[in-house]
């Protein structure tokens, strides 16, 4: 939580700190000069008053603007919040009864308050919110400060985009995917995915879908980044998602964010593609996909022997998320295979196949509850002990 | 007429919909966080509120179970969230809310709700 | 010229770089830390924060709470810690053998019932006594068992951890509510990530109400301000700065979110040693590094944990005593590291700046000391000469507290009273009339102290931090 004003201390303290360079580096070339007779004594004192007196100076320099800093902004800060409240007032009633509307330059306040409003705003409003962005002269400034030369500006002018969701903007955010700061790329994704997912169903954003995928293809954004950003991306997703499916030189990082956003986001549409990467080459992606049907809850028929294979997997994160996906299949098949798992090798497998079968309703429940009797394997019952009380005893607040 | 409690940290949600509803005759009571909104709501005097889920100093799931549960109020909520998971909305409901708004939203549909509840 | 006066100026020499050289570097770090705060301040906007609460895509965390003898804050830390704005969480109290009535003072509030547990035993520690969770609160696991030191807690502690992060945190510390939400986003967007510190600020003095700092005000035992200073500049400089190099050594072990199975893969904290927090991230870096996996280690400037620092002499310098000697016995077990290309620029860079600028300069600096007087009586340096160097050493440190404080002032939370800011000027100054000296002193001592007391803490007097009103005006 930081206040505006970071960017001119960081000039204040760079200057202070060059300033700092030139006395320590003087004084250091002034002791090796006398250590080897260039220069007196009374040389050597005076580059070390200098030093003091730099230093001395830029202290006070630094010390004022602290202070200075601090009353200033402690002012401004009421003055902003006042200006912004009072231009949210306005906007609305522009909105609410079509006002006629200020003309540009806007102050930042303005500014701040109609993107609020466009922030929270849909329907007819929103609509009316996005045009008063556009005819306010609100767009054409925060595109003017997205091609800043100065990272800061940039970062402020995306996360404006963020919140503008203006379509004319991402033609401009999608280059800035490949940008070398992480975090411009990180800020472009979400304002890329904020505008897509603002915008109305038709060619127009088809199109943007596919820029937008095609943008992400190769990687150039961290799988964390781009599974947030799958998500932000909400009723686009299903588009986007499909062409990135589409598209064969999909990064195995990239497949694995678009099938956790086919999970979380439910898309079941999609379901198919998660079937067919249940047997992929990249165990990361096995386990994505296995994760994304259980998440759904529903595994296409395509997928149940494969899942029912995935329970074998050679790799461990794989049989985690093999158990829980076969959780969600019927049949006594299902059943008997996650009481065979639950004598896995592997502590996290065991607890997986006994939380799918807790997850199977009182059937699933009466087998747990066996399993921790009856089991041959020793880990097994305890483990079904352990979860059969967790489930039944723990009174939850 | 009716009294209506705005509990959302985001100006401009309360904002708005204080305009909406004053213009429309109705007279509305603003809380910014989670503390303000529990004191406003021991006070009384509401006929419906508008809850926000995510605030600063804690969610409205809390002001939700305070109002039902330790207050067994019956005063109506509408819960106005940008929450996008299917499992929130079911828990407000299951805890009591009567209607569940995702922002971003249409004010006049807020409002056209909120005139429907307290009928 | 003589032997000794050479030796002397040589000395003088060698003092005068090492201070240049000190200065420069910690101007460095100060203008790296700065940076990262601006781009930091932008990328965690509000919008951003909120995305990741609306759409669920957080990772949820374990907060490990190891405690010894900590019936004075216990219960609020915990209430403190429950109460934290993040949607999925549990707090795991470790009571490290406590003496005193640290798990009593859980049960009633928090309505504790002891259970039988099983349990995945992926790190050792001492035997578990007894396991019990909260029937009120579902994420709130308290464990008893016996005396084995902090880093013997912590690993209890990941045993019973359910979640891919934990965070490690002191009994007496408090999180601001949107700590774990910050520095959990960072782990949301990176994969590589392995663990984060926070910045701990101080709450001596402050307004406490229900586990939350409600105003900053500060401390009026100028001891207590002192260490706001340093605190300052440790956290908004030093660490900033080094995890914007990439080259993060120190996770405070109050407050610090490591990914579960990074730990683990290390073999957890390691015990008998008072550096256990150091000594966990030096290991998490040569193990990425070894087997060439690509990961980062960073410092946030702004998931905040508060927490108390000693608030009279005799508990300070035995705290400066066991972090000098964490510091060495560290060092010294990874000593191979050392100018090692292998872990490229930990091993040319921040292990030696370690050695040189932290571990040695009580040595360097106790020394300086003692010869100042000695070369002015021998006319090898000019009292003028002294008088100057002096001054300039002093506003050179007096500058480095300011900007560090100036970076405070950018935080929405920060010392408010114009009055609490000339104060923070004139302690700058104040610090360098015996306190620096005396904890250098007590580091030295330290330093010599590092085989006889090895894995000793040392007994710590503490406040408490149950709901403290304002405090009362300093008294004469």
């Amino acid at each position: 939580m930081w206040r505006r004003g970071d960017v001119v201390y960081a000039l204040v303290v760079l200057a202070a700190l060059v300033a700092e360079a030139v006395a320590l580096g003087s004084l250091t070339l002034a002791f090796a000069m006398k250590r080897v007779d260039l220069l007196s004594s009374r040389g050597l004192a005076t580059a070390l008053l200098g030093a003091v007196v730099i230093t001395g100076v830029v202290f006070v320099v630094l010390a004022t603007y602290t202070l200075g800093y601090h009353h200033a902004s402690d002012l401004s800060q009421q003055r902003v919040s006042d200006e912004v409240r009072a231009w949210t007032e306005r906007w609305t009633r522009i909105v609410l009864s079509g006002e006629p509307a200020p003309l540009p330059p806007l102050s930042r306040a303005a500014e701040e308050a109609l993107l609020s409003l466009r922030e929270i705003l849909r329907g007819e409003e929103g609509d009316k919110a996005l045009a008063l962005l556009q005819s306010a002269g609100v767009e054409v400034a925060i595109l003017k400060r997205l091609t800043s030369r100065s990272v800061s500006r940039q970062l402020d002018a995306l996360e404006a985009l963020t919140r503008a969701k203006l379509p004319a903007a991402l033609p401009h955010i999608l280059p800035l995917l490949q940008e070398r700061e992480d975090v411009v790329r990180i800020m472009a994704a979400r304002a890329a995915s904020h505008t897509l997912a603002a915008m109305p169903e038709g060619p127009s954003r088809s199109a943007a879908a596919s820029s937008f995928a095609a943008a992400v293809r190769s990687g150039p954004v961290a799988p964390g980044v781009l599974g947030e950003s799958f998500l932000l991306l909400e009723d686009a997703a299903p588009e986007v998602l499909a062409e990135l499916f589409g598209l064969k030189q999909s990064a195995p990082s990239v497949r694995r964010a678009g099938l956790d956003a086919i999970g979380r986001l439910g898309l079941l549409p999609l379901a198919y593609v998660a079937a067919e990467c249940v047997k992929d080459k990249d165990a990361e992606v096995r386990a994505a996909a296995l994760r994304a049907l259980a998440r759904m809850g529903r595994i296409p028929g395509q997928a149940r022997e494969d899942a029912l294979a995935a329970l074998h997997d050679p790799v461990e994160f794989v049989r985690v998320h093999a158990a829980r996906t076969v959780g969600h299949l019927p049949g006594a098949a299902a059943t008997k295979a996650l009481w065979e798992l639950l004598a896995d090798p592997s502590w996290f497998v065991r607890r997986g196949a006994g939380e799918a079968l807790l997850g199977r309703g009182p059937e699933g429940e009466a087998e747990v509850q066996r399993a921790s009797r009856e089991h041959p394997d020793r880990y097994a019952r305890e483990l079904c002990a352990q979860l059969w009380a967790d489930a039944h005893e723990l009174v939850p607040s | 007429m009716s009294r209506f409690l705005l509990i959302d940290d985001d100006p401009a949600v309360t904002n708005v919909l204080k305009l909406f509803l004053e213009t429309a005759g109705h007279t509305v009571a603003v809380a910014s966080n989670v503390t303000q909104g529990k004191s406003a709501i021991q006070a009384g005097g509401h006929d419906a509120v508008v809850l926000d889920l995510n605030m600063p100093d804690g969610r409205g799931f809390d002001v939700l179970r305070f109002l039902r549960e330790e207050l067994k109020s019956t005063v109506k909520v509408i819960v106005l969230s940008g929450q996008k998971q299917e499992a929130a909305v079911l828990q407000a409901l299951e805890m009591g809310a009567d209607d569940f708004v995702r922002k971003p939203f249409s004010p006049r549909e807020v409002v056209a709700r909120l005139a429907r509840l307290v009928r | 010229m003589r032997l000794w006066e050479q030796a002397l100026l040589a000395y003088q020499d060698f003092v005068l770089i090492y201070f240049a050289t000190i200065n420069l570097l910690y101007a460095f770090f100060a203008w790296r830390g700065l940076r990262s705060i601006v781009l930091y301040a932008r990328e965690l906007s509000t919008t951003a924060l909120r995305d990741l609460l609306e759409r669920e895509s957080y990772k949820p965390v374990s907060i490990l709470v190891p405690a010894y003898n900590e019936e004075g804050s216990i219960v609020a830390s915990v209430r403190s810690f429950l109460s934290l704005h993040y949607p999925e969480f549990e707090v795991i109290v470790v009571s490290d053998g406590s003496k005193d009535q640290t798990v009593q003072r859980l049960i009633e509030p928090f309505g504790l019932r002891e259970e039988t547990r099983i349990f995945r035993k992926v790190v050792g520690s001492r035997p578990i006594r007894r396991i019990f969770r909260s029937h009120r609160h579902a994420n709130l696991l308290v464990i008893e068992k016996d005396n084995g030191g902090k880093a013997d807690a912590l690993n209890a502690a990941i045993n019973f951890a359910r979640y891919p992060v934990v965070c490690s945190v002191d009994a007496d510390s408090l999180l601001e509510v949107q700590a774990l939400l910050r520095a959990s986003r960072l782990f949301a967007l990176d994969e590589t990530l392995v663990a984060v510190g926070g910045t701990i600020r101080l709450l001596n003095g402050s307004v406490i109400k229900d586990g939350h700092v409600s105003e900053l005000r500060l401390p009026t035992r100028w001891i207590e301000r002192f260490q706001v200073l340093e605190y300052a500049r440790a956290f908004f400089t030093g660490r900033a700065g080094w995890s914007a190099a990439g080259a993060l050594l120190i996770i405070s072990g109050a407050f610090g979110l490591f990914r579960r199975d990074a730990v683990l893969a290390v073999g957890g904290y390691r015990e008998g040693t008072v550096g256990e927090d150091m000594d966990l991230v030096v290991r998490l870096h040569r193990h990425f590094r070894d087997k060439k996996q690509p990961y980062r280690i960073v410092s946030t400037p702004d998931p905040i944990c508060w927490t108390e620092a000693p608030s009279d002499m005799s508990t300070l310098r035995k705290q400066r005593n066991r972090w000098q000697r964490g510091l060495l016995e560290t060092l010294w077990s990874h000593r191979d590291m050392f100018l090692n290309p292998r872990y490229g620029r930990l091993g040319y860079f921040a292990i030696p700046y370690f050695w040189i600028f932290e571990a040695l300069s009580p040595v360097v600096e106790v020394l300086g000391y003692i010869l100042l007087p000695v070369s002015l009586v021998l006319g090898v340096v000019f009292p003028r000469f002294a008088i100057l160097f002096l001054a300039l050493a002093v506003l050179y440190g007096v500058l480095l507290s300011q900007l560090a404080v100036g970076i405070e002032t950018l935080l929405l939370s920060r010392y408010a009273r114009i009055g609490d800011r000339m104060t923070l000027f004139f302690a700058s100054l104040l610090e360098f009339l015996g306190y620096r000296q005396l904890l250098t002193l007590e580091r030295l001592i330290g330093t010599f102290q590092v085989q006889s007391k090895s894995g000793k803490w040392g007994a710590m007097v503490r406040q408490g931090i149950e709901n403290k009103p304002a405090p009362p005006a300093a008294k004469p």
